[in-house]
């Protein structure tokens, strides 16, 4: 029985989330930068692919201020080099394999540190400020600050091979030779957990360094010898889910912003898109032999996958719809002297493709690439210091704990089913006189088959309809004009 | 009515009458009796009782008539004589009449406690009528969204212009003096007139085209003249430090200036301006108005203590400063940072010998500023015709400051360092930097480490080892291996029966020894079918299905209290209230608070007047009706039992107004 309190008070928060959806979509007026693209033109009858566009061309179109962002590091001595950009895409970390780590604004071009280790450097990454960076070297994981001074020796990451970051929960994750992921909670600097993730498919006995965390709920994706991939939490023991994603060994993955999509690259030469909603295979491209080496999605979604020394841009892939099994490229690029890419990572809020390969750093200028409109909430490129100061308090403030990462982050406002109906079979059993509460469910969400067909039928019989009423209306409304 | 049941007296005359009635009675009841038996054919033999005692007495009698059921009314005696219509029986009737009429008995009054239950009831009962009335507005306070207090909110008025204008009233009577003189005056500007009378006075004289351009340039110069008193104003108002230590160094730096240009152009007045600072400085080093917290002051509180003389002066200066404090009131926004600075640099000018000497500009009006205030010169310095020297001795406190600074926020200052000289903080000499987009200059004089080549080449094998391995082993049956794993998983998590029998109990066992079938199929306990996997239909996917015991901990497993449904209670939930989920006006009325109060304002109780008065105008406005209530508004609108009465007259009003509303 809901009471006519609790009804009203139902009906008031009804209408205070109605005004906040109504008013959020009026917000995004607001948004009024677009985004970059490329159009082709038709030359000689011919239409020009946007393929066939090199780095200059591209360069001496755009105006002084983006061709700015295409720049080449030669740095043919220390390479290859992982590449990092922070979450505001302001400032880039560099780490060259041979211990030549250095930070700077890449935009301004004003360096913050440089140095090198005298150690073998297997990753580098930002945490959630620019003011320190995580470096996995052979032995240990050391966390520098912007000067390039040591802050921390993190002998609980040793001999990590790839280093993620989870910006909301404080958490730095990382895999090593040994085979085991490890988290650290760089807030309080306390290891979370640390899981055994040797997979018995498949011949490797060492670690894995293919890695990738999924944003929307902060799992980290592993990709295994055997074409295995395990998707884990720092709260089980086992991983949430495995699958086999290819028939051989993995060397990339990638997921999406919005953590509905995953691209997979294996050794048989294939690029894989992945719908993480359903888990299942969207699309299946045959790629040049040995597979992209690694694979970087945009903001908007485009995704770049670096094959030896060429790194091919892809668009509208993972929402393809035509039939052929040809791979939907957008862009091209050879790095010279065939020094073959390493690392790739888009730039956040910027169209801009950062490259680390065998000798050096490309900055490579994409279309389109980048969300025209940033959050400065969220994430603000063009952050004071003051700003970053607040920020990082505010961010500490809202920290996420680490126990709240699951599969389906939409279990946390929902009644949890099966304890509701332990607890009030606890009750019935343990105090006779209080009469247990039934679980009231008006429609469950679980339908069967023919229920969802059911639902999905009448949905598109409803548009339809109101299509055809609207068409109704407009006819009425010229005849009478 | 109580009249129909007072009994006749009984007659002892009537008794023969009435016992032959009553047997007569009796024989047509047996008569019926006995027809109502022969009716079924069947005969029956009625037996008929005989009672020892059959006589009735007069007794028996008197107590019949008594009895409710046989009372007879004199009415009905008096109707069996309607037929008679004899003057007697009329009168009678007329008299009977008359006699039951006057027979009303008073009631006997209720006992004590029942009386005062009564009275007790119709109490209540009236008072919940009347508290009856409260029930919409509690309801409506107790679900309302939000609660304003003071509930009784006296409305916002705004105030006109000419309102607040009028309020404005000269005091003295030099004043009104003054007022007058000025109202007099032809340069004030009338209202609706864009020239003063002055003005209008000189163009008038004019021809037209000179007087267009001089109107013209009245216009702009007024303009220029609002311009900059807006200007002035806006940086007035500038409260930050930094801001006005800029405008004072621009005022300094102009002093200088002049000062010089002053020495060159006109010495006479060169001097007279020494004079004039030094008689500031004179001024200053014999009013000793100072705080007592400066190095000078300090000393002589050490001193104070075996000097009276020192402790006079402190006082002095307490004073001093005290009453100076009270002059600078006005200035104190701007001018806050500058008395520190005063007081230490003026410090030394109190004691005997050379210090150099800031003026203060609390003592100077704006206006005069630039060309009195002589800065931090000293005169004795400018006079030895070194102009340059003051400036250079005050670039030093500003570079200890600028240290301070660096030092405060290191982030900067390292950063600045490192763009220097970015050796400082690289173990290896590396020398180049990564400043410039193309650094294509070779860096020669590095040498790598020998392991680090080592490294590489390693690194390089067994890359190229692994890969070769995993290409061979590719399609190596990954598929079956990977459902072999699955299967077995799922093996693994279905839930498995218990066996509770026990072998040897009943029955023979041991090696060989068959166990019963039925004991076996009794004993084993089934349990309940695992909900389908959700993996089921996703042959090359394995999800984990065992319960995440920490966000479980975190999860509502009981339904609140108001809701009744869990879909309710979901949808609540579900929507977000945070700043990062919602714009600005969405998050503030998501999250509006459900009461708000004003800081020092008293809560009163809900007031009766108020709250009925209120109610009642807003519905007359709204229904925008006439109720005729405007006279009855000015009546009663004095006295609460008043009030009450309007209130129900305004209902019942109301009540009118639907009706014919439906009429209509």
């Amino acid at each position: 029985m809901t009471t006519r309190r609790t009804k009203k008070l139902l009906y008031v928060k009804e209408r205070k989330a109605k005004f906040a959806a109504r008013q959020t979509t009026r917000a995004e007026i607001l948004h009024v930068e677009e985004e970059g693209y490329i159009t082709s033109d038709k030359v000689d009858e011919e239409e020009q692919r946007t393929v066939d566009l090199t780095q200059a061309d591209i360069k001496s179109s755009v105006d002084i201020f983006s061709a700015q962002k295409r720049f080449d590091l030669e740095l043919p001595l220390y390479g290859p080099y992982k590449i990092d950009y922070t979450r505001n895409g302001r400032h880039l970390l560099l780490g060259g394999r041979k211990g030549h780590v250095a930070a700077f604004d890449w935009q301004t071009k004003k360096l913050h540190c440089e140095m090198n280790v005298m150690e073998q450097v297997n990753d580098v990454k930002w945490l959630h400020i620019e003011t320190m960076y995580a470096v996995a070297q052979r032995q240990w994981t050391y966390i520098y600050d912007n000067q390039g001074v040591e802050v921390h020796c993190l002998k609980v990451l040793d001999r990590s091979l790839h280093l993620e970051f989870l910006p909301y929960h404080f958490l730095l994750a990382a895999t090593n030779e040994a085979g085991y992921l490890s988290y650290i909670d760089v807030s309080i600097g306390k290891k979370v957990a640390s899981y055994n993730t040797r997979v018995a498919n498949g011949n490797g006995k060492c670690g894995t360094s293919i890695m990738c965390q999924n944003p929307s709920n902060a799992l980290i994706g592993l990709g295994h010898a055997g074409g295995v991939l395990t998707f884990w939490s720092p709260n089980q023991r086992e991983p949430l889910v495995k699958m086999l994603a290819h028939k051989s060994t993995l060397r990339s993955i990638a997921i999406d912003r919005t953590g509905s999509y995953m691209a997979t690259s294996g050794v048989d030469a294939k690029l894989k898109i992945w719908d993480l909603r359903t888990y299942k295979c969207l699309h299946e491209y045959r790629t040049a032999s040995n597979g992209a080496s690694s694979l970087s999605f945009s903001q908007k979604n485009l995704l770049a996958a670096s094959y030896r020394d060429v790194v091919e841009i892809y668009n509208d892939i993972c929402d393809n719809e035509s039939a052929s099994n040809e791979l939907p490229r957008y862009l091209l690029h050879q790095c010279s002297n065939g020094a073959s890419a390493s690392s790739l990572a888009f730039c956040p809020y910027e169209d801009v493709l950062g490259v680390g390969h065998e000798r050096g750093f490309v900055s490579l200028l994409v279309p389109g690439a980048g969300e025209p409109n940033f959050d400065a909430l969220e994430a603000n490129p063009y952050q004071t210091k003051k700003q970053r100061k607040h920020a990082e308090v505010k961010q500490l403030l809202d920290k996420i704990q680490p126990d709240m990462i699951t599969l389906d982050n939409s279990v946390l406002s929902e009644i949890d089913r099966k304890g509701f109906i332990r607890k009030q079979e606890d009750k019935r059993n343990n105090f006779n006189f209080v009469k247990p509460k039934e679980l009231i469910i008006q429609s469950d969400k679980k339908k069967g088959k023919i229920g969802k067909r059911l639902a999905r039928k009448t949905q598109i019989r409803d548009t339809k309809l109101k299509e055809f009423l609207q068409q109704q209306q407009l006819k009425r409304k010229k005849n009478k004009n | 009515m109580e009249n129909d049941f007072i009994e006749e007296p009984v007659l002892n005359d009537d008794d023969d009458d009435e016992q032959s009635h009553s047997h007569s009675t009796k024989q047509k009841h047996d008569k019926l009796i006995d027809s109502i038996v022969h009716l079924g054919g069947k005969k029956r033999k009625v037996i008929i009782r005989k009672e020892p005692i059959s006589i009735p007495n007069n007794l028996v009698a008197s107590t019949q008539t008594s009895s409710a059921s046989k009372k007879i009314k004199s009415h009905q005696l008096l109707s069996s004589l309607k037929k008679t219509s004899s003057v007697q029986i009329q009168t009678l009737k007329k008299q009977l009449a008359k006699v039951n009429k006057h027979q009303a008995v008073l009631q006997q009054p209720l006992q004590k406690p029942q009386a005062e239950k009564a009275e007790r009831i119709a109490a209540y009962n009236q008072e919940t009528k009347s508290i009856s009335k409260w029930d919409p507005i509690v309801a409506k306070n107790r679900t309302a969204e939000t609660l304003n207090f003071p509930l009784k909110n006296g409305g916002v008025q705004f105030q006109t212009t000419d309102e607040f204008v009028g309020k404005f009233q000269t005091l003295s009577s030099l004043e009104k003096d003054i007022a007058a003189i000025l109202q007099s005056s032809s340069n004030n500007i009338q209202p609706n007139s864009l020239l003063t009378q002055a003005e209008k006075k000189i163009i008038s004289k004019m021809d037209l085209l000179e007087a267009k351009q001089k109107l013209n340039e009245l216009k702009r110069m007024r303009a220029l003249i609002s311009y900059q008193q807006a200007k002035f104003k806006r940086v007035g108002k500038i409260k930050s430090k930094k801001f006005r230590r800029l405008v004072r160094k621009d005022r300094q730096k102009q002093e200088e200036k002049d000062l010089k240009k002053l020495s060159v152009e006109n010495p006479d007045k060169f001097l007279e301006r020494l004079e004039h600072l030094e008689r500031h400085r004179i001024e200053e080093r014999s009013t000793l108005r100072h705080k007592n917290s400066t190095k000078w002051a300090k000393e002589k509180r050490l001193l104070s203590k075996f000097n009276t003389k020192a402790r006079e002066e402190i006082e002095e200066q307490l004073k001093l400063g005290k009453h100076l404090r009270t002059k600078q009131a006005q200035d104190e926004s701007d001018d806050d940072d500058d008395d520190e600075d005063e007081d230490e640099d003026a410090q030394p000018a109190s004691k005997p010998g050379v210090g150099i000497q800031k003026k203060k500009p609390i003592e100077i009006p704006l206006i005069l500023a630039p060309s009195q205030i002589e800065a931090e010169s000293n005169p004795w310095l400018t006079t030895t015709g070194s102009a340059v020297l003051p400036a250079s001795e005050y670039s030093k406190p500003n570079e200890v400051r600028n240290e301070d600074m660096s030092s405060s926020d290191s982030d900067e200052e390292h950063e600045k360092e490192n763009d220097e000289n970015p050796s400082q903080n690289e173990p290896i000499e590396n020398t180049e930097s990564y400043g410039v987009t193309t650094a294509t200059k070779p860096v020669e004089h590095l040498t790598m480490p020998d392991s680090m080549k080592r490294i590489e080449i390693e690194l390089k094998q067994t890359e190229q080892h692994q890969m070769n391995i995993q290409e061979a082993f590719a399609d190596d049956d990954v598929l079956a291996e990977f459902e072999k794993e699955k299967s077995d998983i799922i093996d693994h998590d279905r839930p498995k029966a218990i066996d509770l029998s026990l072998p040897g109990w009943g029955e023979w066992a041991g090696s060989g020894v068959p166990v019963n079938k039925r004991k076996k199929r009794k004993f084993l306990i089934q349990p309940k079918p695992a909900p389908p996997r959700r993996d089921i239909h996703l042959h090359h996917v394995i999800i984990n299905e065992k319960a995440d015991q920490k966000i479980s901990e975190h999860r509502v497993c009981d339904l609140p209290f108001p809701f009744a449904d869990v879909e309710q209670f979901e949808s609540l939930v579900q929507q977000p209230l945070g700043r990062e989920w919602n714009p600005e006006t969405a998050y503030r009325r998501l999250n509006q608070p459900k009461i708000r109060t004003r800081i020092g304002v008293r809560i009163e109780p809900l007031d009766k007047q108020d709250v009925f008065f209120k109610r009642h105008h807003s519905k007359r406005d709204n229904s925008s009706l006439d109720f005729n209530l405007s006279n009855n508004d000015e009546d009663k609108s004095t006295a609460d039992v008043e009030q009450d009465s309007l209130f129900d007259n305004e209902q019942s009003q109301k009540k009118k107004f639907k009706r014919k509303q439906k009429t209509n």
